[in-house]
């Protein structure tokens, strides 16, 4: 009895011990998670994907060619900045300009000379958004 | 000397934090290396400017017009001029004979040559800064001959912000 009575100050120490302890893990392993899951998603990321791959397109691509890429990801972006798609993908001087935000946004040069008209238009059936890019033979002015 | 001596684990000590340190810091480390915004497609733009030039030149139509002197190339080929005057481009092209040296016309150079002397030390020091190459040969047919068209082309490409 004065046994278990010694011991018994020592077990609620212990106890504050292990709770404290993963209180202050917990809040610590949340702030690990939240900073990956942040840092993969940021608009930057979605801008520089982009540009990049419209270059490439515009690059691999022969005239009187329209190619359509799903842009459904951006949703996110168009929804919580009330952005227009006329104004996130920009071509001009030969360069790819992605603006998601406020920011100036990316911009990537291809070595086409060509002429690029971007639209958009969204799938009837999946409701899934497509960018549509017409390359065509540059007319010379 | 053991009397009064009691063994006490502290709450929180100050090697908790070290490790936690050592751990988030180690996890921005890997997440900044693996991040996406870092990808490299100069080697890929190169790649393609080698197909584009030398699938265009060994089109039976153009391959004539390309060996006389008289030959634009961005105007054929639909390259725009403007890349290759900012550094972000350069090829270089050799025609010869195939099964011989003899030169059928003299050598196109267009954009910064030293793109060629990047491209040729990275074997041995590469870095970000260097530009990425592409080397391709294609076959053409001249004079009902064939000929053989060497294609080099470069991208110091990295995009930035408008």
């Amino acid at each position: 009895m004065k046994l278990i009575i010694n011991k018994k100050g020592e077990g609620t120490k212990m106890l504050l011990v292990l709770i404290i302890t993963l209180i202050v893990n917990v809040i610590f392993f949340t702030g690990m998670f939240y900073f990956v899951e942040r840092s993969g998603s940021t608009p930057s990321i979605y801008e520089h994907f982009y540009a990049k791959k419209l270059a490439l397109i515009i690059d691999n691509s022969n005239p009187d060619t329209i190619v359509s890429l799903n842009i459904n990801d951006l949703n996110q972006f168009f929804g919580e900045n009330k952005l227009n798609i006329n104004n996130v993908f920009i071509i001009q001087n030969n360069k790819v300009i992605v603006k998601l935000n406020n920011n100036p946004g990316y911009s990537f040069d291809y070595f086409s000379d060509y002429d690029v008209e971007i639209s958009s238009h969204k799938d009837p059936e999946t409701q899934d958004l497509f960018v549509d890019i017409l390359i065509k033979e540059r007319k010379n002015v | 000397m053991f009397n009064n001596k009691k063994a006490d684990e502290p709450i929180l000590s100050i090697w908790n934090f070290v490790i936690w340190g050592i751990i988030g810091l180690g996890l921005v480390i890997v997440i900044i290396n693996l991040n996406p915004i870092n990808t490299d497609i100069r080697k890929i733009q190169a790649d393609l400017l080698a197909d584009r030039i030398g699938n265009c030149i060994t089109d039976y139509k153009i391959t004539e017009k390309f060996i006389s002197d008289d030959f634009n190339l961005f105007k054929e080929c639909n390259i725009d001029k403007k890349g290759f005057d900012n550094n972000k481009f350069y090829f270089n092209i050799t025609t010869r004979k195939a099964g011989s040296n003899e030169v059928l016309r003299k050598e196109i150079v267009f954009g910064n040559p030293d793109f060629e002397i990047m491209c040729g030390i990275k074997r041995n020091a590469d870095s970000p800064n260097f530009a990425k190459c592409n080397i391709k040969e294609f076959f053409g047919i001249y004079n009902n001959e064939q000929i053989i068209i060497k294609v080099m082309a470069g991208s110091n490409n990295a995009g930035g912000g408008v």
